[in-house]
């Protein structure tokens, strides 16, 4: 980010190219709806872009990254609750069918279970969605899922195990 | 006692382990990723980010402006330290007050003053008195062409002499020494103005002359009208102090006299306006000095 920040271009690219993807899916899986994620991970980088001149060394980059996405979640686009529609369904369609190659009962099944997996995401508080997504979609520990969403460690801790219990609960595994 | 606490970082990998089959049915979930669009757009954006030409800094704007702030302080530190030498003292801040006392009288003393005064009979029962003010000029005696009254009557333009606004920094002491306000002279005195009628009007007109001017001038009393009730139009008499040692006290008049010694204040000749108030006080002793000329008075 420092290299980017003095002009170098191509430090961009290689941060965008390791990040692009984990946000995007923080996104996705935070506001369930495509059109509603585009728009975020634009306005992220966006913010990024503008931010560079500021960027302190002393923060890690993904932190500080996934901090921009949480605090426009929170402005803006969880005032809608995420709802799972038909676009979440397509995508799970799409991956099963990719994964089960021609055995329908098995692309019905995994399906199925991508859409409940979704629709239990996406009826978890905020809050715990957010802490279940740093840990397993972004890979943060719990200092920084903390430093992400503000909160002190125990909040995110317990944030995280509630999150974990209900989904557990919510889909019988 | 001590409370154990277990590494959370080990307690969210046991979290993990006991939901293994929940994290591995997430990351069986569709990756999804964002468009080859939003990839263009935001690195086009990155790029125009950083391709812009930086601002140019211009190397001799911070001297620049250190300097200028420093002979602007500089400057101010000159004119406070010049202003502190020409402090008015004390004796012409009370005069000061006396001038302005009519303006300054408090309504209970002046509530007071009715009170003691007998009211007067309204002005249809006096048809001498109300039909007389234009004859009663004729009565009294003629001011000499030199004299107070006759600078007052006639406007200061005509006399070739330049005043300066009456500004508020003149009142600036108003309200700190109330005790030194001299009290107002009853209305009876007012009362009597009546008759000379008209004559009043033009002091009125020029009050910042004639505060000055008036008790300069060695005229009877009672010519006036309202600043006599001041107290500043008090009977001075140029001629019973002693006598001017310049020419100019000999050739000019007092309100000349200020006028001159304006100019040179203008002028920034201090050290001159100050010999010319001196020689002003020594020829006209108990002249009140007005406030912008007070100040420079040492």
């Amino acid at each position: 980010m420092l290299a980017y920040a003095h002009g170098e271009t191509r430090a961009f690219e290689a941060l965008y190219a390791r990040h692009r993807g984990t946000l995007y899916r923080f996104l996705l899986r935070s506001v369930a709806r495509r059109d509603l994620a585009d728009e975020l991970f634009q306005d992220t980088w966006t913010r990024v872009i503008a931010a560079r001149t500021r960027y302190r060394v002393d923060a890690k980059f993904t932190t500080w990254l996934l901090q921009i996405a949480q605090h426009l979640l929170i402005d803006g686009y969880r005032r809608q609750r995420p709802e799972v529609n038909g676009e979440s369904a397509e995508l799970a369609l799409q991956f099963a069918a990719d994964a089960a190659e021609d055995r329908p009962d098995q692309v019905l099944t995994e399906f199925e279970q991508a859409r409940r997996l979704q629709q239990a995401l996406a009826e978890l508080p905020d809050d715990q969605r957010s802490a279940f997504l740093l840990r397993v979609e972004n890979g943060l520990d719990i200092e920084a899922i903390a430093e992400v969403t503000g909160v002190g460690r125990e909040t995110a801790k317990s944030r995280l195990r509630y999150a974990l219990e209900k989904l557990r609960l919510r889909l019988a595994l | 006692m001590t409370s154990h606490r277990a590494d959370p970082d080990l307690e969210i990998e046991a979290l993990q382990l006991q939901h293994a089959a929940l994290i591995e049915r997430y990351r069986a979930l569709p990756a999804a990723e964002p468009g080859a669009h939003l990839d263009t757009a935001i690195l086009k954006q990155a790029a125009l980010a950083v391709q812009r030409p930086p601002l140019r800094r211009r190397p001799w704007l911070v001297p620049m402006a250190s300097a200028a702030s420093l002979v602007a302080a500089a400057g101010i530190g000159w004119r406070v330290h010049l202003a502190n030498t020409v402090e008015p003292s004390a004796a012409p801040r009370a005069e000061r007050y006396q001038v302005l006392e009519v303006e300054l009288n408090p309504p209970s003393e002046r509530q007071r003053a009715v009170e003691t005064t007998v009211l007067p009979v309204p002005a249809a029962e006096l048809p001498k008195r109300v039909d007389a003010p234009r004859s009663a000029p004729a009565a009294a005696p003629k001011p000499a062409p030199d004299s107070l009254e006759s600078i007052v009557q006639s406007p200061a333009k005509d006399r070739g002499i330049e005043f300066e606004p009456h500004t508020q920094s003149d009142h600036a002491g108003i309200g700190q020494l109330p005790e030194q306000r001299v009290p107002a002279a009853p209305l009876a005195a007012e009362e009597d103005d009546l008759a000379t009628g008209p004559a009043a009007s033009p002091v009125t007109a020029f009050p910042a002359v004639t505060n000055s001017v008036q008790s300069a001038a060695p005229l009877p009393a009672g010519k006036l009208g309202k600043t006599e009730a001041s107290g500043v139009g008090r009977e001075l008499g140029a001629s019973n102090g002693e006598k001017a040692d310049t020419e100019s006290a000999q050739k000019l008049s007092a309100s000349e006299w200020i006028g001159r010694i304006r100019v040179l204040i203008r002028q920034r000749r201090l050290h001159q306006a100050r010999k010319e108030i001196r020689a002003l006080q020594i020829a006209y002793p108990e002249l009140i000095l007005p406030t912008d000329i007070a100040r420079y008075q040492r």
